[in-house]
Formats: C-alpha cells, structure tokens, sequence
C-alpha cells in the first residue's frame, strides 16, 4: 500500500510531466488566442475534474464546487488572452479557481453547508486504504467509511482558508510546494510552514484514526 | 495499545480524500452549464474599464491595495495638515498701515490708526502708508478714502509699536492711539502686540507725554475698553482676530474728528462718543463733520 501510495504521489508532484502538460497546453493556448474558442473545450475537458476536486476540497460542498470551477473556467476564457506563458497554463488556471474559492469562502463563511460526494472505494488506493483500516477493526465497511469520511471532512473544516488549501493541493492535487507558492502567491517557505502546522492539526483531530 | 491502531498515515487519509468523485452524469450536467455560461460570456459586453490596456496594471497592484491606500491616506493626511497649519498662520497675522497725520504746524507724524479689511482666509496682508493730511481738500480726502476703500481686499493695521525717537513729547500730541490692533505674532518686531499697543496708550494718556491734559480717560473705561481687545493667548480664534467693519469706520471717523477739534474738547468728544454713540450713529454724526480749507464745517 505504502509503495503504490508513494508511486501515486510520485506520478502527480512529478515535474517533467508537468512540463510535458505545460508545452502542449500553451498549444492550445495559443489556438484559443487566436480565435478558436472550440479549442479551450480541450482545457476543460482535461482539468475540470482536478479543479473541481481542489474546489471541492476547500469548500465541502459539491453544488458551490460546480460553480466555482465553471466560474473559474469562464474567467480563465475570458482572460485567455492575458495569458502570457510566464508561467504554465494549470498553474494560472489553478489560481483563478483558488482564489475565487478563497473570495467565496471569506463571503460565505458564517454559512457553510456539507455536501459530500460518496467515496469511490473501488479506486485502487482508497480500497488498500479502507481495508486496511476495516480489516483490523472488524467493524461494517460502509458505515467506517462513511464515519471516516465525515471526521476527515470536519477536521479538513476546522483549518484555516489557507492552511486547508495548501493541504489540499499538496496531499490530496499532488502539487509541488513550488507550484502551490505559485498558485497561492506566497513564499515556498510559507507554503512548508503552513503545511506543517495544518498536519499536526489533522493528526491530532484524526488520532483514532492514525499510526504514530 | 498501537497494536490495535490501524497501520495508516495522515497522508493515506489524505488521499483517501481523492476518492471522493463524482458521477458521470454531474459532469454531463457541469458541461451542459459551462457551455451555456461560456455562451453568455461571449455575449456579454465587457464593462469599459476591463478593456484598457492598464487594466493589467491595475489587476496587479491589486495585491498591493493595502499598503498603496495606506501610503495615499497618510500623503492626504499630510497635505491636509500641512495646507490647514499655513492658512491658520496667515489667518493670525495682522497688518498695519500707517496714517501719517500732518500736524497743523507742518511736520508728518505717524499715528495710530488702524485699517481693516478683510481678503480672504488666506490673504497676504500689505501694508499700505496713506498720508491723512488735515490740510487736504475734501476732493483729496475723498481720494484718499478711495485709495482706503480699495483695500477692502487687505487688512492692515500698521502700528508704531516702538516709540519714535525722532519725536519731541511736543509732536507726540498728535499722536492719536484710537484703536489697538489685535493680537499679532510677537515675532514680528514690526507688528504690534496688544501689550504694545497698550504700552504706547498709556504712553500716550499721560500728560507728560502728551503735553497736555488731553486723552486723560481711565484705563479701559470707555471708548477704550471697547476698542481695545483685551490680551488673550496666543492660539485664538481667526474669527476673533478680525476686526469689525464697525471698528474701523468709527476709527476712521474718530480720527477725522479729534484731528479736526480742539484739543481742550479731544478728551471729553472721544469718551462721550465711545460710551453712547454706535457705530451707525457715529458714522451719521461723522457725516456732518468736514473739514474745509482748515475749517471745521458742521452741518445740521
């Protein structure tokens, strides 16, 4: 489980690959700039899903998720022609989706409703996850998963704007610290230290959950 | 007791997290209001100032709003500040003219007879020597009130603040200490002080400087206490510090008056005046006064 796990975080934090995505992106872009808007269709097909997961992640809730990567997706149309290729094409498009997720988590903050998607256990790393938890415990595997998954949720909602988002796009998206002080705008030390501070919260609000 | 813990990480929970998917129908409907949002966007026009070319430029000092509002709150502060101290510093500043008074005999002698008029909160003042001759015309007199009257854009007030050397105690009868200026900055040694002008009234009232028995009034009784303002601090209203219209056409008056009569009848004119006559009063009585190739003509 360990090495899959490790070989997963390898594939997604892997710069090469993204540099690879970045090139043929700018592709696009520059089709799109030019007049061919049916071209930006291939950018949304290709990262509206991990844009929606960083939204959905930071916002537990699958409605304002939606809209806030359509929102995202539009703006970064309308912008397009902004877009000058200092930096890669994900990365701008990561940080129109966080910070309007961050505007609307300051506006939305005294009401916040959970809507949470069901965890896909057939997904390879989550079904070596949960039976390795529901194997020792013996418990039903259903009803741990879905305990687990409201803990996860409730300790993820009590961090910080910030601190949640920067775990999210390290742990869960498989950002760089680079590319998330990038996307958030700050330092790379920034970024380290607010990603330990949010770890030692999450252990200490999953310890039931969790190996030393 | 870790025994019994399950063997994962923070991170494996972490990742868990990824699992969490939609189905495939969300993103048939995400697609089909992206697209009719994209749709809308084409269509809607762009507000005027996202298509400037500074637009960028404004997007990106957007991170810097705080401190850029900052800095333009304490410039504004400053500004303000600064602009407010200057206008109260010429708001405080007195002016002076001096009326040179032609003694019957001959001889030119300044004396204390001030002119106000008000500029504008800001205005510089001038000062402005008008020679008052007693010998003059009413057509020169007259000249010589249009000169005063064209001031009425400069207050000033030139007060003799030192006493004048080149003066016998003979001369000084002819001084006239009518009015005192209000308060003025006592670093400029060539406008007076209230303390000043009170220094030379006295100076003034007494007989041995005088020569004569004349402007033997008591101390702030009487015309006196009216027309000269009492010392107050330093930081006074500007308001205050301006002297009525009234004040200086009855000074105007006096001086015409008392320059006209005798000395004997100086005393007893000035104090009565100021204790019963007002301003409007003053100035109709004034009006039967002149002064015709050195006569006095009274009209009734």
């Amino acid at each position: 489980m360990i090495e899959a796990t490790k070989v997963l975080g390898k594939a997604l934090v892997a710069s090469p690959e993204r540099r690879l995505e970045a090139d043929a992106d700018v592709d696009v872009v520059r089709r799109v700039q030019a007049g061919e808007v049916a071209a930006f269709d291939r950018l949304i097909v290709k990262y509206r899903e991990r844009v929606f997961g960083i939204v959905y992640n930071m916002t537990s809730n699958r409605e304002d998720a939606a809209d806030l990567t359509q929102d995202a997706f539009i703006k970064a149309f309308q912008s397009i022609h902004r877009f000058s290729g200092q930096s890669s094409f994900f990365t701008w498009l990561y940080r129109i989706a966080v910070n309007s997720t961050l505007s609307h988590l300051r506006k939305a903050r005294l009401r916040s409703f959970f809507s949470l998607e069901r965890i896909d256990s057939d997904e390879p790393v989550s079904k070596e996850i949960i039976a390795a938890l529901t194997d020792k415990t013996g418990v039903d595997r259903d009803s741990y998963v879905r305990d687990l998954q409201e803990k996860l949720n409730d300790a993820m909602q009590k961090l910080s704007i910030k601190h949640r988002t920067v775990v999210t796009l390290f742990e869960i998206d498989g950002l760089s610290h680079q590319e998330i002080a990038e996307v958030m705008d700050c330092s790379v030390g920034t970024v380290r230290s607010r990603l330990h501070y949010a770890k030692q919260l999450l252990q200490a609000e999953l310890q039931p959950y969790i190996r030393r | 007791m870790n025994q019994d813990k399950p063997p994962v990480t923070l991170e494996d929970l972490l990742r868990l997290k990824r699992a969490e998917r939609p189905p495939a129908e969300f993103w048939n409907e995400f697609d089909r209001e992206l697209r009719t949002k994209q749709l809308a966007a084409l269509l809607a026009k762009r507000p005027w100032w996202q298509t400037l070319p500074i637009a960028g430029l404004f997007a990106r000092l957007g991170h810097h709003r705080i401190p850029l509002g900052a800095a333009a709150v304490v410039a504004i502060t400053l500004l303000t500040v600064r602009n407010g101290a200057e206008s109260v510093g010429l708001v405080e500043e007195q002016e002076r003219t001096v009326y040179a008074v032609n003694e019957p005999g001959g001889g030119s002698y300044p004396a204390l007879v001030p002119t106000v008029g008000v500029h504008s909160a800001v205005a510089r003042f001038e000062s402005t020597p008008i020679p008052v001759s007693v010998d003059q015309t009413d057509a020169e007199r007259s000249e010589s009130d249009d000169r005063i009257g064209h001031q009425d854009a400069v207050v000033a007030i030139d007060m003799p603040v030192r006493s004048e050397p080149r003066l016998g105690a003979g001369q000084l009868s002819h001084m006239i200490p009518l009015l005192g200026a209000n308060e003025v900055h006592a670093g400029n040694s060539r406008i007076a002080s209230p303390r000043y002008i009170a220094a030379n009234l006295e100076a003034a009232r007494t007989p041995e400087a005088l020569g004569v028995g004349l402007l033997s009034v008591a101390p702030r009784q009487g015309f006196e206490s009216r027309a000269l303002p009492a010392p107050r601090a330093s930081a006074i209203d500007p308001l205050q510090q301006m002297t009525p219209p009234s004040d200086f056409r009855r000074s105007r008056y006096l001086t015409a008056m008392v320059s006209t009569t005798s000395e004997d009848s100086l005393d007893r004119t000035t104090a009565r005046m100021a204790r019963r006559i007002s301003g409007d009063e003053l100035y109709e009585q004034v009006q039967r006064f002149g002064t015709r190739r050195g006569g006095l003509n009274v009209k009734f």
